[in-house]
């Protein structure tokens, strides 16, 4: 496969242009949340899931729908529950009657047959019905009664769970979690924001979201990114932070049962062009590696029980891998130490 | 500290030169400390081993420059090595950029740019320091092994030349026997080929090394050698005085006051012939002379004869002087060798005391402190005041002396008593002491149980 072609200066620039409107857009349904957004945009640039973690009221919901409104494309959610079924999810056989008396199954969509699903509560459906989404997430398309379905194009899945309420859930197994690219914690606002809130919001009004890209648009961004240059050294930095998360690999991965998997590395170098394209470059950085690293790998690395015990996060493993980790691919001598530049 | 900022725009073939120029330089800098890792202890090792071997050469009065060219051979080899284990480290002039752009924060523009996707960054105006030395342990290692190298090159060697050392005494009994031939020598009292071969054995003595010098055996040689010379030179003396006495007793029966007449002339011939065949012959002038005073057809006047005497006796006198004053301290030379009275001497017999030495004959030192020698050993006892006991010092001879045997009966009765009680007070062991050793007893025991 020939290489793509650089991405033009001009092409850059519109991109870069076309995102920040799309993140303004966004600005106006959560506010004081920029980074979250920007981490949102990020994973939908990358054509990945995104799993969006916190406590209730937050605005999980809202960002996602407001996520829809601007990108005008087409959405479904569903607010998974203990009873539903797989079926409920990606669709069912339904036996009509054609026009010669002849009665027929006939495959009914469901809801995954959109272009964003909102999964609200994805840890409250039973292990089979989130086990009905992983096909759809991984190869973008179902399989119902011998037949497969392909997905729209695109297809995302961005589902919310709360991490307190545990009674009557099912979290999610390590299999399901790594088909999300990323895992975002939604943490509560700063008092100044909430105040902008109270001003600008009210209960049971939605904020009118303008839609920024159509659905060429956002293809043309999708197929930008995959245009975006990946240095070999980069790639490298991938590889070498990766390994390290497995255990015994490296100090820093001291506490880990099981270390991230190939496909965190394709997540990494996918969301890494993706926030190389928003920020206008036309290659993956070590800088958009370090940014993206967190939400990509700390759901997918395993800590085990004692680590657990003594409060060890993966979030913090990520961090001592980006520490331990340097971005060349042989260490200093012992005898120099980089310079701090701040 | 905010990296600095870049420059105005300039060409792109101007910033790819200066990013890939910064490149090699950061490159070389790490390079060299990855060499210095390794570089340094090998080197502290050389040093100290060309310090060691500089020093020793210093001492040896050796060939200083062939630790030298070692040292930078080895230098070199260690160089070498050290450019060869640091191999698998070294940075290459990409892994530099990486680690540059990494440090600056170039999002990756200078990896972009080497691949063509990114133009070159503007070269910044000065570049900050990439690196920086987090320990010296390595130019540590190196300054370390040069200051050995320094302190083998230049400490002071006090002492340590052979040359310099200070000179290890001769065995006094060598020294005695050389100054004793030497003395011979300058007197012309003694043939000079028969000094020769004493004095040769001498030189033989004298020539082994100085750790030998004082070894048993060769101490014990050096003692014979003495003892050789000084019999040689006691029999040399014996032999002009007899040759004097002879040609005296000669002359004097020739004159007809004496009572010897043919029997001198052989007494003269025994001691010229005692004369030559000796260790130590006499002089030859001396025995020229008195062989033709022996055969009588000299035509000597008898002024000439008194003088020849004269001269012989002289001869006998320095060459006993000789002995005597070499032999203060030696066996040979201990006056007192007798056993009764008189002046004593090396050759005399007597009763009386000698005079000194360390075998002196018997003769024990009088207690009696007396004016008067004829009042000695006859019981005329004085006593001496002493009672400033502060200079006594502890196993200080202190006694008394009297002309008879001590009066002392162990088995005195001290009276009837009931059984069971006691006579007098127990002394224990000091009983004895006091009462029944003599002083000389008290002195053997104090000696066999120190």
């Amino acid at each position: 496969m020939p290489p793509p072609s650089p991405l033009t200066d001009a092409e850059l620039a519109s991109a870069s242009a076309t995102l920040g409107k799309l993140l303004d857009a966004l600005d106006l349904v959560l506010f004081g949340q920029r980074e979250l957004t920007e981490l949102v945009v990020t994973g939908i640039l990358a054509r990945g899931h995104i799993l969006l973690e916190g406590l209730p009221g937050l605005g999980k919901t809202e960002l996602v729908k407001g996520l829809v409104r601007a990108l005008a494309l087409e959405a479904r959610r569903v607010q998974f529950t203990p009873d539903l079924l797989p079926g409920d999810i990606t669709g069912n056989p339904v036996l009509q009657e054609e026009a010669g008396g002849r009665r027929v199954f006939v495959f009914q969509r469901g809801p995954i047959f959109a272009n964003i699903l909102l999964a609200d509560e994805i840890n409250r459906a039973s292990p089979k019905t989130q086990s009905a989404l992983l096909e759809a997430m991984q190869e973008r398309r179902v399989t119902a009664g011998g037949e497969t379905h392909a997905l729209p194009e695109p297809f995302f899945v961005l589902a919310t769970q709360n991490p307190i309420e545990l009674e009557g859930t099912y979290p999610l197994p390590e299999a399901q979690l790594d088909r999300f690219l990323f895992k975002l914690e939604v943490r509560r606002n700063a008092p100044d924001v909430l105040a902008r809130i109270v001003l600008h919001r009210e209960i049971g009004v939605e904020p009118a979201v303008p839609a920024v890209l159509a659905r060429e648009d956002l293809a043309e961004l999708l197929g930008a990114v995959r245009r975006v240059h990946m240095p070999p050294v980069v790639a490298d930095y991938i590889a070498r932070l990766v390994n390290a998360s497995h255990p015994g690999e490296s100090a820093a991965s001291a506490g880990v049962r099981f270390g991230a998997s190939p496909r965190a590395a394709l997540a990494l170098a996918a969301a890494a062009k993706a926030r190389g394209l928003r920020l206008g470059r036309p290659h993956a950085s070590f800088e958009d590696v370090q940014a993206v690293a967190v939400p990509v790998l700390a759901h997918r690395i395993l800590l085990d029980h004692a680590a657990r015990l003594e409060g060890v996060t993966a979030r913090a493993v990520v961090d001592r891998l980006l520490a331990d980790v340097p971005a060349q691919a042989k260490p200093l001598p012992g005898s120099l130490a980089t310079a701090k530049i701040a | 500290m905010r990296p600095p900022a870049p420059s105005r725009p300039v060409a792109p073939a101007a910033s790819r030169q200066f990013w890939e120029s910064s490149s090699a330089r950061l490159a070389a800098r790490i390079n060299l400390a990855v060499w210095l890792e390794h570089f340094g202890p090998w080197a502290f090792g050389v040093c100290s081993a060309a310090a060691v071997a500089v020093y020793a050469l210093r001492r040896q009065a050796g060939p200083e420059h062939w630790a030298w060219v070692a040292l930078v051979l080895a230098a070199a080899g260690a160089a070498g090595l050290a450019w060869r284990r640091g191999r698998a480290r070294r940075y290459a002039a990409a892994d530099a950029r990486v680690l540059l752009e990494s440090v600056l924060r170039l999002d990756t523009r200078l990896s972009a740019a080497h691949d063509g996707v990114a133009p070159w960054p503007a070269p910044h105006r000065e570049l900050p320091p990439v690196v920086r030395w987090r320990s010296l342990a390595a130019p540590g290692w190196m300054l370390g092994g040069l200051a050995l190298l320094a302190l083998g090159a230049w400490a002071p060697l006090a002492g340590s030349r052979p040359d310099e050392r200070p000179p290890v005494e001769k065995p006094p009994a060598l020294a005695q026997t050389e100054a004793m031939l030497q003395e011979l020598s300058r007197l012309e009292v003694a043939d000079p080929a028969s000094l020769e071969q004493l004095e040769a054995q001498t030189r033989e003595l004298a020539a082994r090394p100085t750790e030998e010098q004082y070894t048993h055996s060769a101490l014990e040689a050096a003692d014979t050698l003495r003892d050789q010379a000084m019999a040689a030179i006691q029999t040399l003396a014996r032999g002009y005085d007899g040759a004097a006495a002879a040609l005296g007793a000669r002359e004097e029966a020739a004159a007809g006051t004496g009572p010897e007449g043919s029997a001198g002339g052989g007494r003269l011939a025994a001691a010229l012939d005692g004369l030559r065949s000796g260790r130590l012959a006499g002089h030859p002038e001396l025995l020229k002379s008195l062989a033709a005073a022996q055969t009588g057809r000299s035509g000597m006047s008898r002024e000439q004869l008194q003088q020849l005497q004269s001269r012989l006796n002289q001869a006998g006198a320095q060459a006993r002087g000789v002995a005597g004053a070499a032999g203060a301290g030696a066996r040979m030379a201990q006056p007192g060798e007798g056993t009764g009275e008189g002046e004593g001497g090396a050759d005399k017999e007597g009763k009386g005391p000698g005079r000194g030495g360390v075998n002196r004959g018997r003769g024990d030192a009088p207690l009696t402190m007396t004016l008067d020698p004829s009042a000695r050993q006859e019981g005329r006892i004085e006593g001496v005041a002493g009672d400033d006991f502060s200079r006594a010092s502890l196993g200080d001879l202190t006694g008394t002396e009297r002309g008879g045997a001590h009066e002392v009966d162990p088995n005195r009765a001290h009276g009837s008593g009931a059984a069971g009680t006691v006579a007098g007070p127990a002394r224990g062991g000091d009983a004895v002491w006091v009462d029944r050793l003599s002083p000389g007893d008290r002195a053997v025991l104090r000696e066999f149980f120190k």
